[in-house]
């Protein structure tokens, strides 16, 4: 019941993200000359496309390395935290930032006349290749995002290519005991590795809590946490609870890099690489044309 | 055994509210407290039952009293107070039965030693009747009555009682009275503070007067209520005659009114 | 009630409880296979989930409760005041303070042992600031309202910690500690908490006698040789030992410390002492019963176990409020 809910929900920011663009669309010949980005995950497609001076700042959320994997990147322009006051004082051409987190800043900075593009919250291996040339159309790098828009979906199609039959289960167990299951990132990329995703299958949609008693009752193969970032918090203990640990046959382990898999961003191919080789480790695929 | 109170001085919140009073109770002797509002009365009580810090000495027949442990204590010295607190709505027999707590151990239950002193005292307080009722449902004088039967069954050789008969009817007052005087007769220390002239003209073997935190004078009732003493500790004039019982004292008017002294 | 038969009585209640306690999760376990898994050994999913998840919860779920219904008790009996209880007057969440002031901030490492440290701390705290405004000014309303700004005011410095963390994830714990929820625990810590609440019950049960003999007020306590200042140390203690213990792990779990010394206490005799153990074990039965429910309820996204209690407690609380004025013991 709730799932439906929660997909219901998530149409309504496609549609006016799509009237946005029919309406605002790429009007102006030159690119914008200062962008600033107000979400860690526009932040990663900005970084990754922009020219040299033209954007002028990125969410604070960006030098996260838990949550973005260009946090090293992200010290090189000024840290916004996504406040309207910010944007006014700045005066950019152009706001990129997501639809869910600052709802009520986008509104805002759109009575105030700011050019303001939304990128969806909901992201998955397959739209990554949209998005990026999306942002590379906004920013007047076309040429750019195209050619990693279109290696991208190069890779992820070879990746995909060499599954085979043996799909080991793995899922994917956040802080405080959230699993990701069907229509998130992880997911998408869990399927794309090779890998049964152990809370979609189980029906779990979205983010959700998903009790340690199911994943000992479930037993995956492959248990992917989160390593705990600085400060201390209670919910990275639960990944670690010790009933989890005492799987004998479980591996339990940060395996995608930190980072990695947050946004939709090029850089997610660092988590699928990371997960395919786990997966061909510990159930390879036979050799194309070997018998079964 | 004797209650021997010498020099005591008690200072509170930097004011000294008792001072260098000294007296001697011997076993067997109800004595009677004294004095107006103010006087100190309820001061040297509470110092007597351990809990004001004194100076001075205090001693029960060979014990120092300064050296003697709450838990000790309270099996030698039991205290009445005035103020009359029921916390819970305890059944009148469990509530007299707290005063046998300083005789039982701990975890202990209640002994056949500790259930006759409990019956003991709630018959010498008259509130036998009472044993299975709530406590807070009683009127205020039987409550008054289930308390003192508390302190009664603590079974001490001291009983300090603070205004036990305030709020009684007559015929409890002087069930009171006379409990206290069976107390003494057993062989008991009693010192049990009034405000009734009356009652303790009747009922005392001896008169402690304090005034302004001092002994103002002590001895039996006849010598000590004098009109000259009423006049100056309370500034009231009496009537007074006498009976088989001994001294009927019942003050009448304030000095001045009828131009007597 | 004869103590014997009531003490029983809520013995098996609160047994009976902890063993449906053991039978309630997610995993659709059988019955065989759940008390095969709890007492064979091995690696089978059964036995892992019935000794590492379910028995801990259980375990904490009986010591829990046990600590808030016995220290609402102890506390009501040493202030004569029935609406005292941990949670109320902000002992509770005083202790969530502590254990989130010292852990989040990482100053101590990320062990586990700071919980009950910082919970212990402020939960010390707590009750001696209460003590003292009760020794200042006795009545029932004073406390309740130094409570409630006590509580207040650690619940919101609580929030500021766990926004101020640099941990982006701290703040989604608010929830937790503000009501709190036994979901899956572990042994570690049953281990860290229940020897230091089983000292806090032995420091409440050594003042049985002192809470009984002050039902006469202070001065008749001090003459029936109750010695005030240790009575004060052994509630004092016992009361943060076993409340904070039980935030340090659990959260803030509230009103059942007032709840059951109240439905109890016409069975007793009303001596305080004789309160405690039966408020113990029915605070346990309670506390069970309500993790469980909060298991059934909301099967997978689980409920927290502070919101049951509130819920059967906070409307508990508004009806001895207004009942108060006309009987209040």
């Amino acid at each position: 019941m709730s799932g439906t809910g929660r997909r219901h929900g998530r149409s309504w920011p496609g549609l006016i993200l799509l009237a946005g663009a029919l309406l605002c669309g790429p009007a102006s010949a030159s690119p914008p000359a200062r962008v600033m980005s107000l979400n860690v995950c526009t932040d990663q497609l900005a970084m990754t496309l922009a020219a040299p001076g033209q954007l002028v700042s990125v969410s604070f959320l960006a030098r996260e390395p838990g949550l973005s994997m260009l946090h090293e990147e992200a010290k090189n322009y000024g840290a916004n935290r996504g406040l309207a006051e910010e944007v006014f004082l700045q005066k950019p051409d152009l706001v990129v930032t997501g639809t869910y987190s600052l709802h009520n800043t986008t509104a805002l900075l759109r009575r105030l006349s700011f050019a303001v593009e939304e990128f969806s919250f909901v992201q998955t291996l397959d739209t990554i290749p949209d998005e990026v040339r999306r942002m590379g159309a906004l920013l007047g790098q076309e040429d750019k995002a195209r050619a990693i828009a279109d290696g991208f979906a190069k890779e992820l199609a070879d990746i995909e290519r060499r599954q085979c039959d043996r799909r080991p289960t793995a899922v994917a167990y956040e802080q405080n005991g959230v699993a990701l299951g069907s229509e998130t990132l992880a997911d998408s990329v869990i399927t794309a590795a090779g890998f049964d995703n152990l809370a979609a299958d189980l029906g779990v949609v979205g983010m959700s809590p998903f009790p340690v008693e199911q994943i000992v009752a479930r037993r995956p193969d492959v248990i992917i946490t989160r390593d705990p970032a600085g400060a201390p918090t209670l919910g990275a203990e639960i990944p670690r609870h010790p009933a989890i640990s005492a799987l004998p046959d479980t591996r339990v382990g940060a395996f995608v890099p930190e980072g990695s898999w947050s946004c939709g961003a090029p850089a997610v191919m660092e988590a699928v690489r990371a997960l395919v080789r786990l997966r061909e480790e510990i159930a390879p695929c036979p050799e194309p044309g070997a018998p079964r | 055994m004797r209650l021997a109170i010498d020099d005591i001085g008690v200072v509170l919140g930097g004011r000294p509210v008792v001072s260098g009073v000294s007296l001697a109770i011997e076993p067997g002797r109800v004595v009677g407290l004294l004095g107006p509002n103010g006087a100190g009365k309820s001061t040297l009580m509470r110092a007597l039952a351990g809990q004001l810090p004194f100076i001075g000495r205090m001693a029960l027949g060979p014990q120092d009293l300064a050296t003697v442990g709450t838990a000790e204590r309270a099996r030698l010295i039991a205290y009445l107070p005035q103020t009359r607190t029921i916390g819970w709505r305890l059944k009148v027999r469990d509530l007299v039965a707290l005063g046998r707590l300083p005789w039982r151990p701990f975890g202990r239950p209640a002994s056949a030693g500790d259930r006759a002193a409990i019956d003991r005292a709630m018959a010498m307080m008259d509130v036998t009747a009472l044993a299975e009722r709530i406590a807070t449902e009683l009127s205020g004088g039987e409550q008054a009555r289930v308390l003192a039967a508390r302190a009664v069954a603590q079974e001490t050789p001291v009983l300090v009682a603070d205004e036990p008969a305030s709020g009684l009817d007559p015929a409890h007052q002087i069930t009171m009275m006379q409990a206290l005087r069976r107390l003494a007769d057993e062989g008991r220390t009693v010192l049990v503070s009034l405000h009734d002239l009356t009652l303790a003209a009747r009922w005392c073997d001896e008169i402690a007067m304090l005034m302004d935190g001092a002994l103002a004078a002590a001895g039996p009732p006849e010598t000590i209520l004098t009109d000259a003493r009423l006049a100056d500790v309370y500034g009231v004039t009496a009537h007074r005659a006498h009976d088989a019982g001994g001294l009927i004292l019942a003050p009448v008017d304030l000095v001045g009114r009828d131009g007597r002294p | 009630m004869r103590p014997l038969a009531l003490n029983g009585a809520l013995g098996v209640l609160a047994l009976s409880l902890f063993v449906l306690s053991l039978l309630v999760g997610p995993a659709d376990l059988r019955l065989g296979e759940s008390v095969s898994g709890l007492l064979a050994g091995g690696s089978e999913a059964a036995g892992i989930i019935m000794r590492e998840i379910r028995l801990p919860r259980a375990l904490l779920g009986l010591a829990i409760g046990f600590s808030l219904g016995l220290a609402g008790a102890v506390l009501q009996g040493f202030l004569r005041n029935p609406l005292a209880e941990p949670g109320i007057i902000g002992v509770s969440a005083t202790a969530a303070l502590g254990a989130v002031a010292i852990f989040y901030s990482g100053l101590a490492g990320t062990s586990l042992y700071t919980l009950p440290a910082g919970a212990l701390a402020g939960a010390f705290a707590a009750v001696l600031i209460l003590l003292a405004i009760a020794s200042r000014q006795g009545s029932t309303l004073t406390l309740i309202l130094a409570g409630v700004a006590l509580s207040s005011l650690s619940g919101a410095l609580t929030s500021l910690v766990l926004n101020l963390s640099p941990n982006p994830f701290a703040a989604y714990e608010i929830i937790f500690w503000l009501l709190g929820s036994l979901k899956d625990r572990s042994m570690e810590h049953v281990a860290l908490a229940v020897p230091l609440m089983a000292l806090g019950w032995l420091l409440i049960a050594l003042s049985g006698r002192a809470i009984d003999a002050l039902s006469l007020g202070e001065d008749a306590a001090q003459s029936l040789g109750i010695h005030m200042g240790r009575t004060r140390f052994l509630i004092v203690a016992g009361v943060a030992l076993s409340v904070g213990a039980a935030t340090a792990v659990a959260g803030t779990i509230g009103f059942i410390g007032l709840v059951v010394p109240h439905l109890l206490r016409p069975l007793t005799d009303r001596l305080p002492s004789s309160l405690l153990l039966p408020a113990g074990l029915g605070g346990a039965a309670l506390l069970l019963a309500a993790d469980s429910a909060a298991r059934l309820i909301l099967p997978a996204g689980e409920l927290n176990v502070g919101v049951l209690t509130a819920l059967i407690g906070a409307p508990f609380f508004l009806w001895l409020v207004m009942r108060a004025r006309r009987e209040m013991l």
